[in-house]
Order: C-alpha cells, then sequence, then structure tokens
C-alpha cells in the first residue's frame, strides 16, 4: 500500500515538474527572443551612430579644408598677386583681383 | 501467496503492485531530473534578465548618443556651409588664375609657386597642393 502511494505521488510530481519545466521553457525561449530583438535594435543604433560620425568627419575636412583654404593659403596667395600687381603694373591680375572684390593699392 | 496477491490485482484491472516500485523509482528520476533542467532554466532567466537590463542601458546611451550627433551635425551645419561658400568662391578665383596663367607670366609663376592644379576628374576645381614659404 505505501510503496502505491509514493509510485503515485512520485508520478504526479513527475507530472507537475514537466509542466512546470515547459512553462519554463515557454519564458526562457520568450526572453530570448526579447534579447535578440534589443541586440537588433542596438546593432541599429550602432549603425546610425557610425554613418553619423562619418558625416561629421566629413564636415570636419571640409571646415578644415576651408579655413586652411581662408586663413593660409589664400591670403598668401592674394598678397603674392597683389604685390605682382603693383610691382609690374599688370592689369590682367588687377582685373583678376577686382573682379572678387580685391583692391591692391601700394603703400 | 504474493503471486496469487499480483494476480488477483491485474485480476480486477488495477496495475499489479510489484510494477509500482520501479514505477516510483523511475518517476523519482525522471522529477530529479526535470528538477535540475529547471533549476538550470531559472539561473538562464536570471541571467537573461540581466543581459536584457544591461541592453536597456546600452539602448539608452545609443540613443542619447545618437540625439548628440545629431545635434552637433545641425549646429555645424551653418559652418559646413560657410566653409562651401569659401571653398567654392576659391575655387572659382584659382580657376580664372590657372586660365590667366596661360597667357601671363605673373599668374604663371603664382600657379607655379603654389603648385595650383586642376583637378584630376572635375574641369575646373583647382586645389593649391602645398603651402609655399611665404617671405613676410
Amino acid at each position: 500500500m505505501p510503496i502505491k502511494l509514493v509510485s503515485t505521488a512520485a508520478g504526479s510530481l513527475a507530472i507537475l515538474l514537466s509542466i512546470w519545466f515547459l512553462v519554463c521553457n515557454w519564458s526562457n525561449q520568450s526572453l530570448q527572443r526579447g534579447l535578440q530583438t534589443q541586440q537588433e535594435e542596438i546593432q541599429s543604433h550602432q549603425l546610425t551612430i557610425q554613418t553619423q560620425q562619418q558625416q561629421l568627419q566629413a564636415q570636419q575636412q571640409l571646415i578644415d579644408s576651408a579655413s586652411q583654404l581662408a586663413n593660409q593659403i589664400g591670403p598668401s596667395m592674394i598678397r603674392d598677386l597683389a604685390s605682382l600687381q603693383i610691382q609690374n603694373k599688370n592689369q590682367k591680375i588687377a582685373a583678376l583681383l577686382k573682379k572678387y572684390g580685391i583692391e591692391a593699392t601700394a603703400k | 501467496m504474493e503471486d496469487q496477491n499480483n494476480n488477483d490485482s491485474a485480476d480486477q484491472g488495477g496495475i499489479p503492485d510489484s510494477i509500482h516500485l520501479p514505477l516510483a523509482l523511475l518517476s523519482i528520476a525522471f522529477a530529479i531530473f526535470l528538477f535540475v533542467q529547471i533549476s538550470s532554466l531559472g539561473q538562464n532567466d536570471r541571467n537573461m534578465r540581466w543581459q536584457t537590463e544591461n541592453l536597456e542601458r546600452q539602448v539608452e546611451s545609443l540613443v542619447e548618443s545618437e540625439k548628440n550627433f545629431g545635434n552637433l551635425i545641425k549646429q555645424r551645419e551653418a559652418l559646413v556651409q560657410q566653409s562651401q561658400q569659401v571653398q567654392t568662391r576659391y575655387t572659382e578665383m584659382l580657376t580664372d588664375l590657372i586660365n590667366l596663367a596661360e597667357t601671363d607670366t605673373d599668374a604663371r609663376s603664382v600657379v607655379e609657386k603654389y603648385k595650383i592644379q586642376r583637378q584630376q576628374n572635375q574641369q575646373a576645381a583647382p586645389t593649391p597642393l602645398a603651402s609655399p614659404q611665404t617671405t613676410p
């Protein structure tokens, strides 16, 4: 009689644990799907940030090159052109400079 | 005598007593196996919840970075536009200078000094390759 009871109890326990196992497994799979979605979201954000960084880099390059042109090479070249125009009385260079709003005068 | 009892149970349509012991042992073993599996799943569950929290924080941080980068790009747009205007203006001027250098020696000397060249792909987009030694 007790062995029958033990057998029934163990069987019932096994059935209950099986159900619990299935529920846990389902919950686990659901969490795993959530993680996968989050990882995909992160990848998408990372891709956007990478694009933005490239855009910023391109902007920076443009700003740097324009700055170099406007602050270093440009003024120096215009000074040379103006000096040549005055020294050699070069009217063609004078016209070129005038076209861009620069007028060279001797000191 | 025992056989008699077993046979009696079987005759009554029930499970023979002799099968209860292996059945109980099998059930207990299966229950232990399931319990271990459930514990392992529980551990996995906790790990994944922890990972989810971390990923949520990571997403928040990435969204914040994305927003900051977007703002930075917008802030620089005016400066970029200004830089483009400067470049366009100089490009036009340098193109005219290169054209003038074909007939004018003074212009040619400046073009040579600043190594101004037309770009390969564009017909009229010259760039000074190097800044020369400027004399004060």
